[in-house]
């Protein structure tokens, strides 16, 4: 499985590459009034508002400067999704989410066997689990965990 | 303008002009071609990946959307590269533009201050001849010489041709001069008193007092001469001293070694001494450009000034002072000074390094290297340097001694009161030092990135760094969402991986070597800025420490008086 790797909140994540529809250039936002504080405002993109989480802000502890030249990644919504990436586990949302990110890093392509369970100091529950890669460790980010628990409300 | 302001605003011009480097040009070093062709067949290497990118669309899609996707991909890569095929032009053309800036402001600096040290030493010697002038041990002296010169012609004439008077005549003209020799003075004296014999009564009485005032202008041009000798052991900057008649008779100097020739030599047909008769007041003096006096052996440079009646500055005319300055010892310490220098080799100035002075006429008056810049020769210098006009101090590339170099001329015109004598300054420095590599600087204590963001770095440098970042970041994500694309493709996308890939590593490659030549410029610039600062204060101290030596020198010579 390809995933590409990210820096965000002092750490490097990654996600799948199948659940990437697009990366650039931060673009205007606009702040929703009332919002979770995740949540960092809404954006058009192609005619279509998505809804942009600042993933610096949906970690237990705030760590790391948020850097001035920051990316965005719009993911595939659920609908869009190819027959591999559904094969693969891969999950998105329904409506379009974007995530406000410091740096994109690259492209690499992982043992999905290798990847090792959640360690016990990251309190996190969107992350899915770590992964070796190169010197340090990538975590891998399960989005619909992250997703769901800002955008679905709670009953 | 100050100095700086004058020197550093061409550069400035040339800067935002248009002038511009080619890569091709001799002075951009190896590695740096090596570098720029490096980069520039690496970007043009992209452009045959996108043409086989925008094929490989087309065989692995039908649908025209997903190959309009992948082709729109494609140019946006080639849009981008060759964006940075011209960055990288400006690049380069920015970092030896500002090198050229930074030396031609160090450079130009270093001779315009010779030049105007030059000028305010001469500006000390002006001021020195016209106060020493006023000594009344000076006008004293002339006084009376001239009074006992006149009746010694007037008793003479009385005498009429006896083999007495012939005697005493021949004892006049006698070298060592009966004025300042003791032997002379007494033999003129017991001449005197031999013609006194065959004189009348009222003659006789004149003869004897002018025998005692005979001696006493010996003791006054001795006094004279101690006079002259005290200023030159304070000053040590003058080949000699002397105090002239106003029939042109030398009466006294201050060179020992010279003193048996110089002194009763008569100069009354040289120019510095008409030009000080002719003085109207005492604040009035001539600065005789390098010409040739019988009082010396070599070329000098004359200052006179007249010596007046009572030592008063409105007084009569009575005679003149003329001093010698030692030019060619000052002008060789100064021409040595601020030259790069061979540590190996004795501290010798370093090959292809020439700094020479020109007079009004262009022609050398002194010279670093004498064997190769001649004095009394038009140096082979480009025409708009040979006689610098005022202003703008002049500075081309020419071959010299068959090697690139720049020259850098600069004239001034004058210090404060003293006008000059439209002397220029040369300085010949050979061109690859001016764009050599800037060694490994570590010891800076600042990081790379916070040298990029301070104000040491000029913003044209900084807006093309922010330019390579900013491509560097636009080619890294149109390759991602290149590989992304491919990646949805599922098999059928293989094919566009590679590329992909390819255009990402170039991206990165081209990006990051761009910023290390950003950062080795910025490091230069810095070199260059602390190297320029380094010369200025030397410069300056310089300035200060010639200035109080004349201080010394002047309370060494006014305690004496």
């Amino acid at each position: 499985m390809q995933i590409v790797t990210f820096a965000s909140a002092g750490g490097v994540h990654g996600i799948p590459v199948l659940a990437v529809e697009e990366f650039f250039r931060p673009v205007p936002i606009t702040r929703v009034p009332l919002a979770d504080p995740r949540i960092a405002g809404l954006m058009n993109q192609r005619g279509k508002s998505a809804t942009v989480l600042n993933l610096r802000r949906c970690f237990d502890k705030l760590s790391g400067e948020p850097t001035v030249y920051p990316k965005m990644i719009l993911l595939e919504t659920d609908d869009r999704l190819t027959p591999e990436a559904r094969e693969l586990g891969v999950r998105t949302f329904t409506d379009p989410v974007v995530l406000l990110v410091d740096r994109i890093l690259d492209i690499v392509s992982i043992d999905s066997k290798a990847l090792q369970p959640r360690p016990a100091h990251i309190t996190e529950r969107f992350v899915a689990g770590v992964l070796r890669h190169g010197d340090g460790y990538v975590c891998l980010l399960d989005l619909m965990t992250l997703i769901e628990d800002i955008l679905i409300p709670k009953a | 303008m100050s100095i700086i302001e004058q020197l550093t605003a061409p550069g400035v011009a040339s800067r935002n002009g248009d002038a511009r480097f080619s890569i091709f040009s001799p002075v951009i070093t190896v590695e740096h071609r090596e570098f720029y062709e490096r980069i520039v067949s690496e970007l043009n290497g992209v452009f045959p990946i996108c043409t086989q990118g925008k094929c490989t669309a087309v065989e692995v899609s039908e649908d025209a959307t997903e190959q309009e996707q992948i082709t729109d991909l494609m140019k946006r890569v080639e849009s981008f590269s060759g964006e940075l095929l011209e960055v990288t032009k400006q690049l380069f053309d920015q970092f030896y533009q500002a090198k050229e800036h930074f030396c031609r402001m160090i450079h130009g600096t270093t001779a315009y201050v010779k030049i105007n040290l030059m000028d305010r030493n001469l500006l000390e010697r002006t001021c020195d001849v016209r106060w020493w002038a006023l000594e009344t041990a000076f006008s004293d002296c002339i006084d009376l010489t001239q009074r006992v010169h006149d009746r010694l012609d007037h008793l003479l004439q009385a005498a009429g041709d006896t083999p007495e008077a012939a005697a005493l005549r021949s004892c006049l003209e006698q070298t060592p001069r009966w004025e300042v020799d003791a032997d002379t003075n007494a033999r003129l004296r017991s001449c005197l008193s031999e013609l006194a014999a065959q004189l009348t009564k009222a003659q006789r009485n004149e003869a004897t007092t002018l025998a005692s005032d005979v001696e006493l202008v010996h003791k006054k041009a001795s006094f004279a001469c101690g006079r002259l000798e005290d200023i030159n052991n304070s000053y040590t900057l003058y080949r000699d001293l002397v105090i002239v008649c106003k029939d042109g008779t030398i009466i006294a100097n201050s060179n020992r070694e010279t003193r048996s020739r110089v002194l009763g030599l008569n100069i009354a047909d040289e120019n510095w001494f008409q030009k000080a008769m002719a003085t109207k007041d005492g604040t009035q003096y001539h600065a005789e450009d390098l010409a040739q006096s019988r009082v010396e052996t070599d070329r000098s440079l004359v200052y006179s000034a007249a010596i007046r009646e009572n030592s008063d500055n409105y007084g009569r005319v009575i005679g003149a002072m003329g001093v010698f300055f030692d030019f060619q010892g000052e002008a060789q310490m100064i021409l040595d000074d601020h030259m790069a220098r061979d540590a190996g080799n004795e501290g010798e100035v370093d090959d292809g390094w020439f700094s020479f002075l020109t007079n009004s006429d262009g022609v050398v008056i002194a010279s670093s290297d004498s064997g190769i810049i001649e004095p009394g020769k038009m140096p082979h210098v480009p025409r708009k340097h040979r006689v610098p006009a005022a202003g703008k101090p002049p500075m081309s590339y020419a071959v010299f001694e068959g090697r690139e170099s720049a020259i850098f001329s600069s004239r001034t015109d004058g210090y404060l009161d003293y006008p000059g004598l439209g002397w220029a300054s040369h300085l010949i420095v050979p061109k690859d030092q001016i764009f050599q590599t800037a060694t490994a600087f570590t010891q800076l204590g600042i990081s790379i990135d916070e040298l990029m963001q301070s104000r040491l770095v000029p913003e044209i440098n900084k807006q093309t760094f922010a330019k390579v970042q900013d491509d560097k970041e636009s080619i890294q994500l149109i390759s991602l969402n290149g590989i992304v694309f491919a990646s949805k493709l599922g098999k059928r996308g293989v094919a566009l991986g590679p590329i992909f890939d390819q255009i990402k590593q170039t991206g990165e490659f081209t990006t990051s070597k761009m910023e290390d030549l950003l950062k080795e410029m910025a490091i230069g610039e810095l070199q260059l800025n602390l190297q320029a600062l380094e010369n200025f204060s030397k410069q300056a101290i310089d300035l200060l420490d010639r200035n109080l030596f004349e201080r010394a020198a002047d309370i060494r010579w006014w305690s004496t008086d």
